[in-house]
């Protein structure tokens, strides 16, 4: 009862988050067919012939929290997932140090910190440095700090050293991990972040093989905060999964609905076309990592391509579907609508 | 105005709280020695079970101050490594997190939920009830392990006996096995630990492992042992080590690895000093663990590298190429290493419930 009642008011949370003007009469249709209003407006529901192959956001927030149970804490908490899948030689970022109330507890072998001070002289050696709240549940709280000589960049907004130290010592439970360096393909698109593809995939309840249901390329952009996020102002590009090739961007416009770019707003550089170097290797390094965690069996992972393999960032044990779903619905892929269908995960409308 | 924020955390303190109590109420029920009303109160009144207040003899002490009640125990340790004890209740979790520590772990070959059989290892790929009755027969013995054990795991040693299977040491045929491994709700199928011959010598048929206390200095923020209790199975504890089921145990001296006198309980609850194992005669008093500085060293990196859980009691079996953790309990019984003598009486220790807030 607990988690449903967390569950529901989660969702409502969301729809209160909407930013973008709807009329009652639309919000009612979102809600009587399943979704957040800003799911309807991204996905153009009132455009669609037939809506029955998207995932209701009815279905996502309140039923495919389960998917993972009882095992997803290791997704959602930071500390247990670094645990988890450090095993994994050059897989994840290097994590330097837990953070709690100032305090600062050292995590890596190779860069020992263990202290605020410590902290920013790392910095000034590394220039950028991320810093991630421990627990997530349905976003993570990320802050990227860069060295400006002296002067700190929290996120974006230039500060102090002396303020950057406070801040810093405020945070509530947090890890200190490196900033990724992405493959130049990505940098050329937008270099301000570290721009990810969101892979999500299921454990087929037949063959008990892991498979990729759709990769999405995020990309960040001017008013997104060093951070690629799509609902903030970013674009995303699904990926073809067979050749790695990007499709046409999209981002949201200020009414909510979706818009196709053919490149990135402030770089010009061309997005759709573009292709993920090595993307054969890509799917199989994720892959085999899915497959060594069978008791996870539905995961959006969070994929930066690097010049020597993948980084995971994180993963995700109830993915989010506006990213995914705004290049089209996810259950016309028949296998994905039987992976949900095989864990009761889908309300019937 | 109360926010629903602070109503929901008041809300979970209060539920944490009832399930503390409850751990405690039903620890204390399960008491099967014979005690009178009369102990029984006094024995709650100082804050103890009425099962330590016999194993500790507490009616024949002086002073009892060094002594870390049961009330501490049970009401407030359980916070000592929040909000990661989750790493040591779920010993799926726990074999994910420490298995990137070569050769400490046993290995575990699979998760199995109602029938449902997940391969865990790249070695020994085991994917169905049949196949771990397959490796069983290879093996000749494994251990299924519940994931959740909060106050007391859940372990059955599984034994091939050509045929027939042996749970936890009663024979039943192969078909029965496999019914009664299907049906197992959530549980890891792990490898059964080669102890190392002193401790085989002493009782060859329980994996004998050691119970270590490690606590994360306050003020240094290194990890120290705070106390080590070898313990033994007999004949009556179903192929495990278990002390309160009828087995033994000695504590080893930190400084030399020698075990001290050994202990076990008389059916008055009260405890016996035996210098030799009863079943096997041979002698507990004296015997060595093997390469002690060598176990102890690697137990304390170990913590050290996991210093963000602070107070974990790990059972450790020793073997001939050094160690095996076979699980750590975030909340460790004191009964076995109490009843040795006061864990306070060690100044480091007191401290450090102490700096944390936790004595009474």
């Amino acid at each position: 009862m607990f988690g449903r009642r967390r569950e529901l008011r989660w969702l409502l949370a969301d729809e209160r988050k909407n930013p973008y003007p709807i009329t009652r009469t639309q919000r009612l249709r979102a809600w009587r067919m399943g979704f957040l209003s800003q799911s309807y407006l991204l996905f153009e529901l009132d455009r669609r012939d037939s809506v029955r192959d998207y995932v209701t956001d009815g279905s996502r927030y309140v039923r495919f929290s389960r998917l993972n149970a009882p095992y997803s804490v290791v997704l959602h908490d930071k500390l247990l997932f670094d645990g988890v899948f450090r095993r994994h030689a050059n897989l994840l970022p290097e994590t330097y140090a837990l953070l709690r109330r100032g305090v600062v507890w050292p995590k890596s072998s190779v860069e020992r910190v263990d202290s605020i001070d410590g902290i920013l002289d790392l910095l000034a050696r590394k220039r950028k440095l991320v810093l991630k709240g421990r627990k997530g549940w349905g976003g993570t709280r990320v802050t990227v700090l860069e060295d400006l000589g002296g002067d700190v960049s929290l996120s974006g907004t230039r500060v102090a050293r002396e303020e950057a130290r406070r801040e810093i010592a405020s945070a509530s439970e947090s890890l200190l991990v490196e900033c990724v360096e992405q493959a130049p393909y990505a940098r050329e698109i937008f270099p301000d972040s570290a721009n990810s593809i969101r892979m999500l995939t299921m454990t087929d309840p037949d063959t008990r093989e892991p498979f990729l249901a759709r990769a999405v390329h995020r990309f960040g952009a001017r008013n997104t905060r060093r951070i690629d996020n799509f609902s903030q102002g970013g674009v995303c590009s699904m990926i073809d999964l067979d050749t790695g090739r990007l499709g046409v961007g999209v981002r949201v416009l200020p009414s909510g609905h979706p818009e196709s770019v053919e490149r990135h707003p402030d770089t010009k550089a061309p997005i759709s076309g573009a292709v993920i170097p090595g993307w054969h290797g890509v799917v199989r390094q994720l892959l085999d990592v899915a497959r060594a965690h069978p008791y996870l069996p539905y995961v959006g992972w969070d994929v930066v391509v690097t010049a020597d393999g993948i980084r995971l960032l994180e993963g995700n044990a109830n993915t989010g579907m506006n990213v995914l779903q705004v290049h089209g619905p996810l259950l016309s892929d028949p296998r994905i609508r039987r992976f949900y269908e095989s864990h009761g995960g889908l309300n019937v409308p | 105005m109360t926010t629903p924020g602070a109503l929901s955390r008041r809300a979970r303190f209060a539920y944490r709280r009832r399930r503390e109590w409850r751990w405690l109420i039903a620890d204390e029920r399960k008491n099967p020695y014979p005690v009178t009303i009369a102990q029984r109160l006094r024995a709650w009144r100082l804050g103890f079970l009425s099962q330590s207040y016999l194993l500790y003899e507490l009616d024949r002490r002086d002073s009892i101050r060094n002594y870390v009640k049961d009330s501490s125990r049970y009401l407030r340790f359980s916070r000592l490594n929040s909000p990661y004890s989750i790493i040591l209740h779920d010993k799926l979790i726990f074999g994910e997190v420490f298995r990137r520590h070569p050769n400490l772990l046993p290995e575990t070959f699979a998760l199995l939920r109602h029938g449902v059989v997940m391969p865990r290892s790249d070695a020994e790929p085991v994917e169905s009830v049949d196949g771990v009755l397959d490796l069983l027969a290879r093996r000749r013995r494994l251990v299924l392990k519940g994931t959740k054990g909060w106050g007391g795991a859940d372990v059955t040693v599984l034994e091939d006996l050509g045929g027939d299977v042996s749970l936890g040491g009663k024979r039943v045929s192969r078909e029965e096995a496999r019914r009664e491994i299907a049906s197992r709700k959530e549980h890891v199928l792990v490898e059964y630990v080669e102890q190392a011959a002193y401790a085989r010598e002493i009782f060859p048929d329980s994996a004998n492992s050691i119970r270590m206390l490690t606590m994360i200095d306050v003020d240094s923020g290194e990890p120290f042992l705070a106390r080590a209790v070898h313990r033994f199975g007999s004949r009556s504890t179903k192929r495990m080590d278990n002390f309160t089921q009828g087995g033994m145990c000695a504590m080893v001296d930190a400084e030399t690895g020698t075990l001290g006198t050994g202990i076990r309980v008389l059916p008055s609850g009260r405890p016996e000093e035996i210098e030799s194992h009863p079943d096997t005669g041979a002698r507990i008093t004296g015997a060595a663990v093997r390469d002690w500085p060598g176990v102890l060293r690697r137990v304390l990196e170990i913590a050290a590298e996991h210093a963000y859980l602070p107070y974990v009691g790990w059972d450790v079996v020793v073997t001939e190429d050094g160690i095996r953790l076979l699980e750590g309990n975030a909340n460790s019984g004191t009964d076995v290493l109490q009843v040795h003598g006061p864990l306070l009486a060690d100044p480091r220790v007191r401290r450090f419930y102490k700096r944390r807030g936790f004595l009474h």
